[in-house]
C-alpha cells in the first residue's frame, strides 16, 4: 500500500455539518461533523444506508450545497460554487436531451480555459516577444512605478517572469478533447444520435465522457450505475477502472453496492444515518489493474463480508425499513 | 346414549392406533407412494387443454399493439367525416323542420359557391377572409413577441411573478366577449379594437403555458450546467431557452385556437367586414346556411394551421 501521508491532499472536509430544516417538520442532520482528507488519485467510495448524507457530501463537494457550517476545500481553496475543476456525474445522466451524444461531450467543454502565455507584438521589429508580469508600486515620491516581476529558474538564474492569461479553448481544440472522449467510451458512431434514442448504460458513457473531458482532477459520481442492469454495471467498471488507471483522477465514488465499492476502490468510506457520520474508512489493499475476476480473490471477500456486515448491522440498527 | 358413548370410545381406539402408525417410517413410505400415485393419475394434458385451445379461451389472434399506419388514420377520420355530412343531409332531406335551423350541406355548399366563386357577389367571402386572417395573424403575433419575454421574466424573477400572476390568473377566466362593450368604448371599433381582443385572449393562455414549460425545467441539467463553469446568463440561452421551447410551440399551437375562437367576439365591436361579422350578420336575419359556411371555413382555417404547426414542432423538436 502506497504512503498517504506523503501525497497530497486533493480535498479536505473540514468539520462539516448540513441540517436541513424543512417547513413543519424537524430539521434533519444530514451531516453531523465530517472529517475527511482525500489524496490525489485515490478511489473513494462511499457506501451506507440511504439518508446517510452521502450524496448531500458529494454535493457539498461539488459546490451544489453550503455546509451548514464547517468548511470544505479542494486543493487548499475553499469551495465557493461549482465549476469545472470538479467533473459530476449524476445518476439520471443529466444529458441535455436536444443536443446529440457530440454536441453533449462538446457543450461540456465550452466554458473550459486554460493558461496561456501572453505575446505582443514588437512594432519595431514585426516580431512576437513575450509579456512578463509587472507589479505596480508607489515609491518614496508617490509616484506609481510599473516593476518586472523575476523569478528563479532551475538553474538558479534570475529570469523575468512570463505573463499568462485565461483562454478559452477554440472550437477545433474542443472538437478534439471531444472525439478523443467520445472514441473511449466507443460512442464514435452514435455521434449523432439524440440521447433518447441510446440505451441507459449508452447514456451513462457519454456522461462519464462529458465528466472526462473536463479533464479535471476531480471527479465525483454519484450513484452512476445505479440505474443499470447487472451486465451493463459490471461492464461499465471495467471500463472505469481501465480508464481511471490510464488517465489517474481523484474519484470520489456514491454506490449501494458493496461489491461496486471493494472492486473499484482504494479506501472505502463507511457512513451512517441520522446523523450522518464517517463510521469506518477501510484501505483496499488489492492489486491493480483490477477486472470481474478480481471478486473471487479471497482478499476481496474479505473486504466485501467486513462491509456488508457493518453496513447491514446499520441497516437493521436503523428500524425503519 | 350408552351407544354413542361407545362410539366415541372405538373411534378413539382406532385414532390412537393409526397415530401410532403415522410415525413409523414404514407408514410414511407407503403413505408417499399413494401420493405418488395420485400424481402419476392426474392427466396433465387435461388441464393444459382449455388455455391451448384457441375456440375455447376467444384467444384467435395475437394481440396487435403495433401503431396504425398514417394513411389509415386519416382515411378513417375522412370517412367519419362523410357519413356525418351524409347523416346531416339524410335528416334535413326526410325532416324539413330540421332543416329550418340545422340547413343543409347541399345548401352550404351553394352558399360557398356563391359567396366564392360567382362574380355577381364579388367574390365577397375573400373579402371575409382576408380580414379576419389579418386580425388573427396580427393579434396572434403581438401575444407571441410578448408572451415569450413576460413567461420567462416571470419564471426567472419572483417580485414579477407576484405582482402579474393575480391579474394573469384572474382575466383568463374571463370570456373575451364580457368586455367587448368597454374595449369598443375604450378603442372604437377600428382595427385596433380587434388586435387587442384577440392579442388579449391569446397573451393569457401563451403565458401561462411557456411559464409553465420555463418552471418545468430539469434541475439537474440546471446543475449539470453550473458544474461546466457556466454562468446564471449561459443557462438562460443554453438551458432555459431550448428545454422549454417545446412548450413554446405548444402554446402557439394552443393560441392558434384562442385567437380563432375569440375572433367571433372581437368583430362583435363592430364593422362589415371578416367572417365573425359575417357568421353573425347572417346569423341575425335566419339565413343559417350561409351562417354554417362561415363557421366551417373558420373551422377548416383552424386546422389548416394547427397542422403547419405541428409539422414545424415535429421539424424542430424531433430529439422529443
Amino acid at each position: 500500500m502506497e504512503n498517504l501521508e506523503n501525497k497530497k491532499t486533493i480535498i479536505k472536509i473540514d468539520h462539516v455539518r448540513k441540517v436541513y430544516t424543512p417547513e413543519n417538520r424537524p430539521e434533519v442532520v444530514a451531516l453531523k461533523d465530517v472529517e475527511l482528507e482525500i489524496k490525489e488519485n485515490e478511489f473513494i467510495c462511499v457506501v451506507g444506508p440511504s439518508g446517510c448524507g452521502k450524496t448531500t457530501l458529494l454535493n457539498i463537494i461539488a459546490g451544489l450545497e453550503k455546509p451548514t457550517s464547517g468548511k470544505a476545500y479542494v486543493k487548499g481553496r475553499e469551495i465557493q460554487g461549482p465549476g469545472p475543476d470538479r467533473g459530476v456525474i449524476f445518476q439520471q445522466y443529466a444529458l441535455f436531451p436536444w443536443l446529440t451524444v457530440k454536441k453533449n461531450i462538446l457543450y461540456g467543454t465550452k466554458f473550459l480555459r486554460h493558461l496561456e502565455p501572453v505575446f505582443k507584438k514588437n512594432k519595431e521589429t514585426g516580431e512576437m516577444e513575450p509579456v512578463y508580469e509587472t507589479t505596480t508600486k508607489v515609491d518614496e515620491n508617490g509616484k506609481k512605478v510599473t516593476e518586472v516581476v523575476y523569478e528563479t529558474d532551475k538553474d538558479g538564474n534570475k529570469v523575468p517572469k512570463q505573463a499568462y492569461k485565461l483562454v478559452k479553448y477554440s472550437k477545433a481544440e474542443r472538437e478534439a478533447i471531444t472525439n478523443k472522449y467520445m472514441h473511449m467510451v466507443r460512442l464514435d458512431q452514435f455521434a449523432h444520435s439524440y440521447p433518447k434514442e441510446l440505451s441507459g448504460g449508452m447514456k451513462q458513457r457519454v456522461a462519464i465522457a462529458r465528466g472526462y473531458a473536463l479533464n479535471s482532477d476531480v471527479l465525483l459520481l454519484d450513484e452512476p450505475f445505479g440505474a443499470l442492469d447487472a451486465q451493463t454495471r459490471s461492464q461499465l467498471q471495467e471500463d472505469l477502472l481501465k480508464t481511471w488507471e490510464t488517465e489517474k483522477k481523484t474519484c470520489f465514488f456514491i454506490t449501494h453496492d458493496v461489491d461496486e465499492a471493494v472492486l473499484l476502490s482504494t479506501r472505502v468510506i463507511i457512513m451512517s444515518a441520522r446523523p450522518g457520520v464517517v463510521k469506518e474508512i477501510i484501505n483496499i489493499d488489492l492489486p491493480f489493474p483490477r477486472s470481474q475476476a478480481t471478486k473471487l480473490d479471497p482478499k476481496f471477500i474479505e473486504y466485501r463480508n467486513h462491509i456488508w456486515e457493518v453496513v447491514y448491522k446499520m441497516y437493521l440498527d436503523q428500524g425503519d425499513h | 346414549m350408552e351407544k354413542k358413548e361407545k362410539k366415541e370410545k372405538k373411534s378413539f381406539k382406532e385414532f390412537k392406533a393409526k397415530a401410532k402408525d403415522a410415525l413409523t417410517p414404514k407408514f410414511i413410505k407407503k403413505r408417499e407412494e399413494k401420493f405418488a400415485e395420485e400424481v402419476a393419475a392426474v392427466d396433465l394434458s387435461r388441464l393444459d387443454a382449455p388455455y391451448n385451445d384457441p375456440k375455447k379461451t376467444g384467444n384467435t389472434k395475437v394481440r396487435d399493439f403495433s401503431p396504425w399506419e398514417r394513411w389509415k388514420v386519416f382515411l378513417v377520420g375522412f370517412i367519419a367525416v362523410v357519413v356525418f355530412f351524409f347523416v346531416w343531409w339524410l335528416a334535413t332531406y326526410l325532416n324539413s323542420e330540421l332543416k329550418s335551423f340545422l340547413s343543409n350541406p347541399v345548401d352550404i355548399f351553394n352558399a360557398l359557391i356563391d359567396f366564392g366563386f360567382k362574380p355577381d357577389r364579388e367574390y365577397i367571402l375573400w373579402t371575409h377572409i382576408g380580414y379576419s386572417l389579418s386580425r388573427v395573424l396580427v393579434g396572434y403575433a403581438i401575444a407571441l413577441v410578448t408572451s415569450i419575454p413576460i413567461a420567462f421574466l416571470m419564471a426567472w424573477y419572483k417580485p414579477f411573478r407576484a405582482v402579474l400572476d393575480p391579474f394573469i390568473q384572474f382575466l383568463r377566466c374571463i370570456p373575451p366577449l364580457a368586455y367587448v362593450p368597454i374595449i369598443v368604448v375604450a378603442l372604437g371599433t377600428g382595427e385596433s379594437s380587434k388586435y387587442f381582443i384577440i392579442w388579449l385572449a391569446c397573451f393569457l393562455t401563451m403565458t401561462v403555458t411557456i411559464y409553465q414549460g420555463i418552471r418545468n425545467v430539469d434541475m439537474t441539467l440546471i446543475k449539470a450546467s453550473y458544474t461546466f463553469g457556466a454562468r446564471d446568463k449561459n443557462l438562460f440561452i443554453d438551458v432555459v431557452v431550448p428545454s422549454s421551447f417545446p412548450f413554446i410551440l405548444t402554446a402557439m399551437r394552443l393560441g392558434v385556437g384562442v385567437a380563432l375562437t375569440t375572433l367571433i367576439a372581437a368583430e362583435l365591436t363592430g364593422g362589415r367586414f371578416g367572417l365573425g361579422a359575417f357568421v353573425n350578420s347572417m346569423g341575425n336575419v335566419t339565413r343559417f346556411a350561409e351562417a354554417f359556411m362561415g363557421i366551417i371555413i373558420l373551422g377548416a382555417i383552424g386546422i389548416i394551421f394547427d397542422k403547419l404547426l405541428l409539422l414545424l414542432e415535429r421539424r424542430l423538436t424531433r430529439w422529443k
